[in-house]
């Protein structure tokens, strides 16, 4: 493994990307890839979509990468890309969305071998985060992720989806209310 | 609850997020000291938020996953750059462009003059043309022969066999394009040729027949292929259309059939399903927002074969409605490597609940 102190800083790859250089773009890909698609996930629920998400938002990045203002940081402006995409998904599929299958989740051949969750605990959380998630109406759950997962501020939340902050405040609390009755299970008993 | 309670609810979840000012949040602070209610409350929230936060995660992908990612920006990537440059190239050669489209414009212009002046010395020698169904052979042509002009008034295919051979239908109505710039003397050749239905001259003709045979061809394996379907499949489905039992024969339907899974249904495909197009299903209720977990399978015609009822809304009616309408999508084939392959995929259909109007404002 590389030492961090010895990494390119982003602004040189992206500089260096902006005059067509196409190694130093493959490095930001491979530094952002995972953050940007685990966005697309909590934002979707589904591989199917987060991967095609993921790749559009750096399909993008690099068409535009030319107008890309350095003084934002590189991984502020994919998130952006990456959230209207989702949106404009959302958009598109009206009230409908999709879910792997938990056999089929990502194709099993890309599964990591060592995924330290195959404990039946954990896995038993982790689909029942993702079926109470996904259980959020779209707007509920874009702005429930936005906040409680990639920590925006309502300002920055009610900026990146065109909504006024009061809206951010009630689908926020609306998602937190929902989420709560559907996992009380995991949540601190009233004795305690 | 007391007032003060409903007012601390309200601001819970700035609260939690630090969106309140410094005195709201000083004042929210000493009322949960004071209230195990407001308090437990406040634990619950903080409590749901670190559970999104450290325990949900996407699936974790092996390092190859990556690789192949990447490659396949980049595939999309110089797709996107040859288009532009074929655009590029194509914008420079507009004028070339524009001049083709004119010089087209001028040739089918003068075909039309042409055409229309054949068309006019065509019915001048109308016995000719009449003369030529009797060379064919078929029995009522014979009669015209005596009087031709009548039989092409009254439009001659009408008055031939209802079996004529389609081909030569489409053959004969492609036709007067086709002779519109030859001289009247070469009409009675041609409609010869035209005569021989099974020879036809054109290749393109020849293939669009070809490709009507096979258009026939296939639906008709396709209709014997339904036919043959297992029963099970086709009671799920007539089961979930009819009317009168609304979702409970389907949904049960659907549910026998989890032990019956046929062993050649794919569970790992490279690429899940897409919906195309499906119904937007009603709000049924003021408050609530009412959730169906359904599993579909979907050919790899894009066609859904089987739909299950993974986790019911508790109302039958809303539970058939959502079978029903998945029944109706339109969707893109799942894949398995380049192939389109029979995939099952978890669709979640959603009637949502009416927002009250004022509710976005409730707390600007």
């Amino acid at each position: 493994m590389t030492d961090p102190t010895d990494r390119v800083p982003d602004s040189e790859l992206i500089h260096r990307a902006q005059v067509g250089e196409t190694e130093a773009f493959d490095e930001l890909m491979k530094r952002y890839n995972q953050a940007v698609y685990r966005l697309a996930y909590s934002m979707t629920r589904n591989h199917a979509d987060a991967e095609d998400i993921c790749q559009d938002t750096f399909i993008r990045a690099y068409r535009a990468i030319k107008r890309f203002d350095d003084r934002f940081r590189f991984y502020t402006w994919l998130h952006r890309i990456c959230v209207n995409l989702c949106i404009n998904l959302f958009r598109r599929r009206g009230r409908v969305r999709l879910t792997s299958l938990p056999g089929t989740e990502a194709g099993a051949e890309w599964a990591d071998i060592a995924d330290p969750r195959e404990d039946a605990g954990a896995a038993e959380l982790r689909r029942d985060l993702d079926r109470a998630i996904a259980r959020l109406p779209d707007d509920q759950r874009a702005v429930f992720v936005l906040r409680v997962k990639e920590e925006l501020s309502y300002g920055e939340i009610s900026k990146l989806l065109g909504i006024p902050m009061g809206t951010v405040m009630s689908r926020l609390n609306r998602a937190r209310e929902k989420l709560r009755e559907l996992l009380r299970d995991y949540l601190p008993s009233r004795a305690s | 609850m007391s007032r003060d309670c409903r007012r601390v609810e309200g601001l819970l979840g700035r609260f939690v997020d630090g969106e309140l000012d410094e005195q709201q949040a000083e004042w929210v602070g000493r009322h949960i000291d004071s209230c195990p209610g407001c308090r437990q409350k406040l634990a619950e929230f903080e409590a749901v938020d670190r559970l999104f936060r450290e325990k949900d995660e996407p699936p974790r992908l092996a390092e190859e996953y990556w690789d192949w990612h990447r490659s396949q920006v980049w595939r999309a990537i110089r797709t996107v750059r040859r288009r532009q440059r074929e655009g590029a190239r194509t914008l420079r050669f507009t004028w070339m462009r524009a001049a083709s489209v004119a010089a087209g414009a001028a040739v089918v212009l003068i075909a039309a003059i042409g055409g229309w002046r054949l068309l006019q010395r065509q019915v001048a020698v109308p016995v000719t043309v009449a003369e030529e169904p009797v060379e064919r052979g078929a029995g009522e042509a014979r009669v015209t022969s005596g009087g031709g002009r009548q039989a092409i008034a009254a439009g001659e295919p009408v008055a031939e066999s209802k079996s004529a051979d389609l081909s030569r239908q489409e053959h004969r109505s492609d036709k007067p394009a086709a002779g519109l710039a030859r001289s009247a003397d070469e009409l009675k050749v041609e409609t010869e040729v035209m005569a021989d239905a099974d020879g036809l001259p054109e290749a393109g003709a020849a293939a669009d027949r070809q490709s009507t045979v096979e258009t026939r061809e296939k639906v008709a394996g396709r209709i014997a292929a339904r036919g043959q379907a297992g029963t099970g499949e086709a009671e799920v489905f007539t089961a979930v259309q009819a009317p009168t039992a609304p979702g409970q024969a389907g949904v049960d339907s659907g549910l026998k059939k989890e032990g019956e899974q046929p062993a050649e249904v794919l569970t790992t495909c490279d690429r899940a399903p897409e919906v195309l197009e499906i119904g937007i299903l009603p709000r049924v209720s003021p408050d609530e927002t009412v959730t169906v977990f359904l599993r579909v399978l979907v050919e790899p015609d894009g066609s859904v074969s089987q739909v299950e009822l993974e986790q019911a809304s508790g109302t039958e009616l809303l539970d058939s409605l959502a079978v029903l309408n998945v029944r109706q999508a339109r969707f893109r084939a799942g894949y398995l490597g380049s192939e389109p392959a029979r995939c099952w995929v978890r669709l979640v259909q959603q009637f949502d609940a009416e927002e009250p109007a004022d509710s976005e404002q409730d707390n600007q």
